[in-house]
Order: C-alpha cells, then structure tokens, then sequence
C-alpha cells in the first residue's frame, strides 16, 4: 500500500510516464482519495508544461559548419578530412620521410666525395649549398630544415672532419 | 544501421559531409540544451560550437554502445558545466559588437508571454545545475530516463530523484506554472 510520502517521490516517474502498470494504478488510486498529493502532482505537472512551451532557440542551417570550419582552419586543427583534397594531405605527409632520406642519403654521399679534400674552409659549405638543386631546396624547405642544418647535419655524418 | 552511425561511418570514412549532416541535425536540440542550461544567446552559441568541435576530434574514439545523440548530450552537459564553472572565477565582458546568429522565435510573442517565458528561462538559472541538466534534458529534449542517466552518468533512480527536486523548485520560483 503506498502511502503520501512514497507517493509523492513517485509522482515525477508517473508523470514521465516511466512507470510499470501495477504501480501506476496503485498510485491512481491513491491520487484519488489524496487532495494534498493531487495538488502536488498539479504542481508538477504545471513545471513540467511550462518547460514543454519554453521558447525554441535556432540556427540558420549551414551557420555553424561555416563557423566550425573556419574555426577548425584558424586554429590548425584541421584534421585531413576537411580539407579540399583530404587523401593528398594524407598522403603529402606520410611521405615527408621519403625526401628527406633521400636528401640525407646523397648529401652523405656528397659530403663523403668532398671529404677528400684535405683543406675544407667556410667558402666550402657554400659550394656545397650551391650544388643542391632547387627541387632539393624546395623538400627541405618544406620539411622545415634549414640550408644551415643539411650543412650541419652532413658534417656531422663525416665527424666535423672538415673542421 | 540506424542514420547517425551511418553518418559517423561516412565521416570516418573521410567524407566530411557525414560530420556535416549530424551538425545540422542535431545543432538546434544542442543550443536548446545548452541554452536552457546556460541562459544567454551568446554563450549557447559559443558553447554549441565547442560541443561539436568536442565531437568532431572525438568520433573517432565513439564506441556506438550508446546512441549518437546520448553521446553528443552528455559532452553538451559537462562543456556546459565546465563553461560555467569557468566564468564563476572570471569577470564577463560580454562583446556587444559579436555577431549573434541564434533566431529567438519567442520575440514575435506578446510582451506577457514573453515575460513569462523568461521567467520560466530565470527559474531554471536559480536551481543547481545536477537538477537543471536532468529536467531539461527531460522536459525540453524528451529523453527518457535511461537516456538521461547515460547522458548525466548517473543512475536512473538518481535521474528521478533529480527531476522531481527540480520541478519542485521550479514550481516555488514560478508564480504561476501553469499560465500561458
């Protein structure tokens, strides 16, 4: 048997319409011979109407992709699919690698010939730069490694032994 | 395959156009949430915009146990929460200048009803928030239970409980619930 004070914290699942048949006729019943309990459920059932009509909010459709992609772009946290050519970014960057260990390989190679040269002075590393063609220059450039440090980085394969 | 996983897999897939059509799906019942949750135009948009940035890093890493929309409620909820939480420690210099987009369909009412309805927006504001989330994502979303309890993280007796303290609250700071 339910009395007011179950009752009532079962009013809010009665009015959702959560509850399970045996307990709602049980609490009908109850509703119907309690005026307090029938004005609490009144009460509720006011709040939960007034919600029900509480104002709609919108936005214009393509709104706020247009403020996610340019949100996304602004800040570089565009991830390769909202990009124009997604797969090539993909792509692009997975095969940053592949340039610089060519680069890294013939420079070696480069250094280790001019590494005969028994006399090696500062004019060298600008002939050295000079001889790197422009695509050359461009994959480095892009790869965010400075002429300075393919120098560096090809005397240091050989031990500074120009130096 | 219900419509949203479909669109989550499109996007995985590397289509941006699945991503896109789940943010115009679900971009309203978002800023209707978050709006009833945070009070102000402004700051739902801001807010709505996190939540589907939020959304967009995270799909990759959405299980599907749960539906789409639960999900996307439960970052709405916590952003939200953490929003507020924010500003309590901050001095709010609101940017008249800013752009709003959102269409308040309640500014061609009459000023009573329209009083009323903001009424019913400050009542909300007064509860605690745990109380505020559950009652809205009932009474202004339509979930039920079980949904709210995925969303909030919590039991569905706890979600009951919530809601009935809230509509009790509610029912004290509104001078006539009832009335239109």
């Amino acid at each position: 048997m339910l009395n007011c004070k179950k009752v009532k914290k079962l009013l809010s699942r009665y009015l959702d319409g959560e509850m399970d048949e045996a307990t709602s006729r049980e609490l009908k019943a109850h509703l119907e011979g309690c005026v307090s309990c029938a004005r609490e459920l009144s009460g509720l059932n006011a709040v939960k109407n007034a919600l029900a009509a509480k104002e709609r909010k919108a936005l214009p459709e393509d709104y706020l992709v247009c403020r996610l992609k340019e949100r996304l772009h602004s800040a570089e946290e565009v991830a390769p699919k909202w990009q124009w050519l997604p797969d090539m970014g993909n792509l692009s960057r997975r095969l940053i690698p592949v340039p610089v260990a060519v680069i890294a390989v013939s420079l070696a190679f480069l250094s280790a010939t001019l590494g005969e040269f028994d006399k090696v002075d500062i004019v060298d590393n600008y002939l050295f730069q000079d001889n790197l063609s422009r695509a050359e220059l461009s994959i480095l450039e892009e790869s965010n490694v400075t002429l300075d440090s393919a120098t560096r980085i090809v005397f240091g394969i050989n031990g500074n032994q120009w130096r | 395959m219900n419509e949203d996983n479909k669109l989550i897999g499109q996007f995985l897939a590397g289509d941006i156009k699945g991503f896109e059509m789940l943010v115009k799906k679900y971009q309203n019942r978002t800023l209707n949430i978050v709006y009833s949750l945070v009070g102000n135009d402004r700051d739902s948009e801001d807010i709505v915009q996190e939540v589907f940035i939020k959304a967009y890093h995270g799909l990759g890493g959405f299980r599907g146990s749960a539906q789409f929309s639960t999900w996307l409620y439960r970052i709405s909820v916590n952003t939200t929460y953490d929003f507020l939480r924010k500003r309590r420690h901050t001095t709010v210099h609101e940017d008249v200048s800013k752009a709003k987009a959102v269409i308040d369909e309640s500014s061609e009412l009459s000023l009573s009803a329209r009083e009323k309805k903001e009424e019913v927006q400050k009542a909300l504001d007064s509860i605690p928030f745990h109380y505020r989330s559950a009652v809205v994502l009932k009474d202004i979303e339509g979930l039920g239970y079980a949904d709210i309890a995925r969303a909030l993280g919590c039991s569905i007796g706890t979600v009951e409980s919530r809601i009935y303290r809230a509509r009790q609250l509610l029912r004290e700071k509104l001078s006539d619930p009832g009335g239109r």
